[in-house]
């Protein structure tokens, strides 16, 4: 298996938390780092509503209109 | 006995009660459980004041939630860490997802962060009401389930949901007492009553709805396992205080269903012993 490359030619139109962004990162995990997620925090992701476990973040190639969820630890009751 | 021996000293030992002498534990979700009060960790006016309706509680489940993270919002994790160093069992939900399909994958990302397999699942079918959606959230249930999860299953009072859930394997049913957040207690306890007869080997706790302590008594006595409270500790003048309340209500609501409650009667009928009653057939001077 070859590692995606981090960086890609064209920028690619996604979602993050409903919000379009455009990127150049090829992977979910290249794309965290270029959003200014820190990724020792307690973060989760999803990408088109299917869980991506954090082991496979760097894996996770991105496609374009790819609606992707970051969450974190909040109150609930 | 008579009367009059009645009146002796009473001995210094504790009188014997089996209910008072046997463990009680709670056992669900894999662990056994002292505290049989749930405490919710949203609405405090500060993180300190959840820390100490905890404390003076005694609770051992605290629920949590997921939210939407946005990048210069990392900084408010310091909640979390909070959270953590008070060593509970975390309870996250699935609050605000409408579909199955969301509530798993909810459920996947809160078992990663959280690092447990409990979830405490809520699929809302009406934003109104914050009515649970019966269909999803046993279909989410059985995918749950499978992939391992303890599911503690946010429901209404409804039998027959309640029976799915319990088929689907679930860890608890969660039946609410009256909609989240109105504090409404009870609204069916008959309702209540017949899940609890109807499902005598299932955990059954009561979520949503709870307002005051004597609501936690009541459905306590009913034979509920535990009860979940957060507005109505959360909103309270002193939180801390009514947490401890709740607390009261909880142990003295499970201890009564224990000690057996009396048989409601349709007519009167002294207490106090009638032979010997002063004036009786004394006719006036």
């Amino acid at each position: 298996m070859t590692t995606p490359n981090l960086q890609i030619a064209s920028a690619l139109s996604v979602q993050i938390n409903g919000e379009p962004v455009q990127t150049f990162s090829a992977t979910l995990a290249n794309l965290l780092a270029e959003r200014g997620y820190d990724a020792t925090q307690a973060v989760a992701c999803a990408v088109n509503r299917n869980f991506v476990a954090r082991t496979l973040w760097a894996q996770q190639v991105l496609q374009p209109g790819d609606a992707i969820e970051v969450v974190s630890p909040v109150v609930g009751g | 006995m008579d009367l009059a021996d009645m009146t002796q000293t009473a001995p210094a030992a504790q009188p014997h009660s089996a209910v008072l002498s046997q463990p009680d534990p709670l056992l669900v979700g894999g662990v056994s459980l002292h505290s049989r009060l749930f405490l919710g960790t949203a609405r405090y006016p500060a993180p300190s004041v959840l820390a100490g309706a905890v404390q003076a509680a005694q609770v051992e489940v605290l629920t949590v939630s997921l939210r939407r993270l946005a990048p210069e919002r990392q900084s408010g994790q310091a909640w979390w860490q909070r959270i953590r160093e008070m060593g509970r069992h975390l309870l996250p939900n699935t609050a605000g997802c409408h579909s199955a399909e969301e509530a798993i994958t909810l459920a996947q990302m809160a078992r990663e962060i959280f690092g447990t397999h409990w979830i405490k699942l809520e699929v809302i079918g009406d934003d109104y009401t914050l009515q649970p959606d019966p269909w999803d959230t046993v279909a989410a249930a059985q995918t749950l389930v499978r992939e391992g999860f303890a599911v503690f299953a946010y429901t209404t009072d409804d039998l027959v949901t309640a029976l799915k859930l319990r088929d689907a394997g679930v860890a608890a049913i969660m039946p609410w007492a009256a909609p989240i957040g109105t504090g409404a207690g009870p609204r069916n306890l008959p309702a209540l009553r017949t899940l609890r007869e109807r499902l005598p080997d299932s955990v059954l706790v009561v979520d949503a709805g709870i307002g005051a302590p004597h609501h936690a008594a009541q459905v306590m006595e009913l034979g509920y396992d535990a009860v979940l409270v957060n507005t109505a500790v959360a909103e309270a003048g002193d939180p801390v205080a009514m947490a401890r309340a709740f607390a009261h209500g909880v142990e003295a609501g499970r201890l009564a269903h224990r000690a057996l409650p009396m048989r409601e009667r349709e007519v009167a009928q002294a207490s106090t012993p009638m032979v010997g009653v002063p004036f009786w057939h004394q006719t006036g001077g």
